[in-house]
């Protein structure tokens, strides 16, 4: 472990290089400092955490003061307190272990490459400056909720990453689309964010902290806790408390809660109708923030709080099968995208699905493990997409590609490098394979393992992840063929009419890149975004094969407690015992058998018979169509929940504050004022002769009265 | 035929009436409402000499001189806003007398 001080660097850092880049472009009136500031801070960071990481596991075999499983190695520096008001506490404070260790490698890595990447990438942007800003100031919010050591500082980063989010989605708000897409991401968010409230309130009201270590040890003791309503007090993992006026338990209903906050960030089914509109954004934001980093924070979190799903079964039932669902979901609908930012968008979705899979049957090494090798792949491939992007005059969509490979040979590489790794090439029982190959099988392996062992819903996953893995390799070569293969002919005589429609539907920065677009010719990007793919594809070819074993095979010295695990569950060792029984081998062989399956059909589809996809597609038969329409999830909000929350919008609006609270509040005293006075003026005529009446008439009546009362005459 | 309280307060009566309703009816001409203002003081003063007549003190006698003082003073003044108003407006109709109009 680093010193405190390059810890703090690393956390704080980025954020300070974020206000001195927000600073710099109005007081100097260029890009270039900032440029500097933030892509030198985060890639030192990025440096310091790989250092950090590689550090501790080499220092693992020499049995170095980790090496001790019970003991719950965190490192916890003070930085100051926040709140301390009656009995809730929270500090700003940097808690390492070693899920915060590999978090911070690699949100500081990828985002170091990003920051480098985005020199070349948005070279011609005249806000360059606000950009790198926000993308450093999105480094120190995510790097503030993997170093939390409590909920409520966790919910800053969370909050944090959010609106970085929003802000860099919208990051062209000169355009509708992504002004669109950010409000969209924002909301979806804080319907997520609702539920991770709730939890986080359901925390501290059980156990009157929300410090990870005390809540979480309460959890691994047992002990006895008292919720604030309720006198009597009771075991930590029975303990039932009232919601809704049900009477559940406890932790059940923390782990539901916090995981919806969880499929909120992390997009999954349901809540992940922002991630493919996210694609909105800038293509390196998507690379960082909507593929590596930020969406895995939900994992992150269910597997921070692993105690709580260990005893809570209904919960992390409810992680299985919502994970199993999004991840085979999620494919099918990549299958039928023809934007090649929403392939990629969607296939991260369905690998976020596989780890939440994992985690909920008890396999957080494998859930861990996945997310690292992920980020590296799916940034690998996005800035790939980029480079394409880049090169191609802004052309996003597939169909319009076509035999790329040609101009752009280094991108076709690690695009290349980053299918392979994603699809999970490799051969089982051995250590050749690419990165998603470790993980992926990994956890499809920890699922089966966990069916075995009678998890509910465990072997669902199981036959779900093969189906993803299935689909994942089919739509990974559907991309690679449509965009890099096949004759380019068919996108020049296209190229050439539709070029304006072409940048109005698709290109985002299309105002800057105007002045040197040359005919049409693609052409290989600069080195500065050559570079990240490089690095990103070592990271995709080696960070299995080198991590499998401390994160995921002999993972118990490596996560030190970290991730913890119920007496009764076995899931990962459970691996070893399949491995050496010969009627479970098809187990390990199934996900390789179906990824060879899927790369051939796309083969033939997309390679030898090129007409046959758009053929299948044309037909425009039902499935084809629900899965281009991505199952009609966006219709079907907005037939419902959208115009449903508009109706009642226009109901709180037009009845509730129009006509009620306006028409009986201040219009309606002014209208009776109005009314009144103006009944009032009415009698004043001014004509004499009616005041006269009035004068002569009273006059008669009070006569009249005085008369009657003194008796009349005499 | 002898003549007698009733009669001076019978013609009092029918002269402030006829007062009354000439201010009412009246809406064309503003100096018939001024001498229906001063039909009314006069039938005022019928009724206090006739009442003063019958008692046999001054007290009415007096209030009759001041009664007809004020007319006097009333009609002045009355007069003179008539001749002001009727440079200003070019018109003295009652009807069109409605600047106090809220």
């Amino acid at each position: 472990m680093l010193s405190d001080f390059l810890l703090i660097f690393i956390v704080l850092g980025p954020g300070l290089a974020a206000l001195i880049g927000g600073l710099s472009k109005p007081l100097t009136g260029r890009d270039g400092l900032a440029m500097i500031v933030t892509t030198g801070t985060v890639g030192l960071a990025g440096i310091l955490s790989l250092i950090q990481l590689f550090g501790y596991v080499a220092g693992l075999g020499h049995g170095g003061d980790h090496g001790d499983a019970a003991h719950h190695g965190a490192h916890i520096i003070y930085l100051m307190n926040w709140v301390d008001v009656g009995g809730f506490k929270a500090d700003w404070a940097i808690r390492v272990d070693a899920m915060s260790m590999v978090m911070m490698a690699v949100i500081t890595s990828v985002s170091g490459l990003v920051h480098l990447y985005s020199w070349g990438y948005m070279a011609d942007d005249p806000h360059r400056a606000r950009f790198f800003t926000y993308l450093s100031l999105f480094t120190f919010t995510m790097l503030m909720l993997v170093v939390a050591d409590n909920f409520l500082q966790l919910f800053f980063g969370w909050e944090g990453v959010g609106l970085a989010s929003y802000l860099l989605i919208g990051f062209w708000y000169q355009k509708p689309a992504p002004n669109d897409a950010a409000i969209k991401a924002f909301v979806t968010n804080r319907v997520g964010d609702f539920g991770l409230a709730l939890g986080i309130m359901g925390v501290f009201f059980l156990f009157g902290s929300i410090e990870f270590e005390p809540v979480l040890n309460a959890i691994r003791e047992n002990a006895m806790v008292t919720p604030f309503a309720f006198a009597e007090a009771g075991p930590a993992r029975e303990v039932s408390i009232e919601f809704l006026g049900y009477d559940v338990r406890a932790l059940e209903l923390i782990g539901v809660l916090l995981f919806i906050g969880a499929m909120g960030k992390s997009a999954q089914l349901f809540l992940h109708v922002w991630l493919p509109d996210a694609m909105e954004g800038p293509t390196p934001v998507s690379a960082l923030i909507h593929a590596a980093t930020m969406v895995t924070a939900g994992v992150y979190l269910v597997c921070l709080v692993s105690p709580i799903y260990e005893y809570a079964p209904g919960a992390a039932a409810m992680v299985t099968v919502v994970g199993a669902l999004t991840a085979l979901f999620a494919a099918t609908v990549g299958m039928a995208q023809n934007d090649i930012k929403r392939v990629i968008a969607y296939s991260t979705c369905s690998q976020l699905g596989y780890m939440f899979f994992a985690a909920g049957v008890g396999a957080y090494e494998a859930a861990m493990f996945h997310l690292f090798t992920h980020a590296f792949f799916k940034a690998l491939l996005f800035l790939g997409a980029g480079s394409v992007i880049h090169g191609n005059h802004h052309e996003q969509d597939m169909r319009k590609l076509g035999g790329v490979w040609r101009y752009q040979k280094f991108t076709y590489g690690a695009m290349l490098i980053g299918t392979i790794a994603i699809i999970g090439l490799g051969i089982p029982h051995t250590s050749f394979g690419f990165a998603g190959f470790f993980s992926k099988d990994g956890i499809i392996e920890s699922a089966f393992s966990a069916s075995q062992q009678g998890v509910p819903f465990a072997s669902m996953a199981f036959w779900a992840g093969i189906g993803a893995a299935l689909l994942t390799s089919f739509y990974s070569w559907r991309l690679i063929y449509m965009t890099f293969h096949g004759p380019r002919a068919e996108a020049e005589a296209s190229h050439g009419h539709t070029d304006n429609h072409a940048h109005d539907d698709h290109s985002h920065d299309d105002h800057a890149h105007d002045d040197h677009n040359h005919g049409g010719e693609p052409h290989e990007s600069p080195l500065v975004m050559l570079i990240p793919l490089a690095l990103l594809s070592v990271g995709a070819i080696f960070a299995g094969l080198y991590f499998y074993d401390p994160m995921f095979h002999h993972g118990d010295a490596f996560w030190a407690g970290a991730l913890y695990h119920a007496a009764d569950n076995n899931v990962i060792h459970g691996i070893d015992d399949l491995k050496h029984d010969h009627a479970f081998a098809w187990v390990f062989w199934a996900p390789l058998v179906v990824t060879v399956i899927g790369f051939l059909i796309a083969t033939f589809t997309y390679f030898f018979n090129r007409g046959f996809g758009k053929r299948i597609a044309d037909a425009r038969g039902p499935t084809h169509q629900l899965f281009e329409n991505k199952w009609y999830f966006d219709e079907i909000y907005e037939a419902t929940i959208v115009r449903l929350t508009r109706w009642l919008g226009d109901v709180f609006w037009k009845i509730g504050d129009v006509k009620l609270i306006n028409g009986l509040g201040p219009d309606g005293v002014s209208n009776l004022t109005k009314w009144g006075s103006r009944r009032i003026s009415a009698m004043h005529t001014g004509y004499l002769f009616h005041y006269a009446f009035v004068i002569i008439g009273a006059a008669l009546l009070f006569g009249g009265i005085l008369f009657v009362k003194n008796g009349g005459v005499g | 035929m002898n003549i007698g309280m009733e009669h001076f307060l019978t013609l009092s009566a029918a002269l402030f009436t006829i007062g009354v309703v000439g201010i009412f009816v009246n809406r064309k001409n503003i100096i018939v409402i001024l001498m229906a203002i001063e039909l009314i003081l006069l039938s005022v003063n019928i009724n206090l000499i006739a009442f003063a007549v019958f008692t046999g003190t001054i007290t009415g006698q007096i209030f009759a001189m001041l009664v007809l003082t004020v007319a006097a003073a009333e009609a002045a003044v009355g007069l003179a806003i008539l001749v002001v108003y009727f440079r200003n407006r070019g018109d003295i109709a009652v009807e069109d007398v409605n600047l106090m109009k809220g």
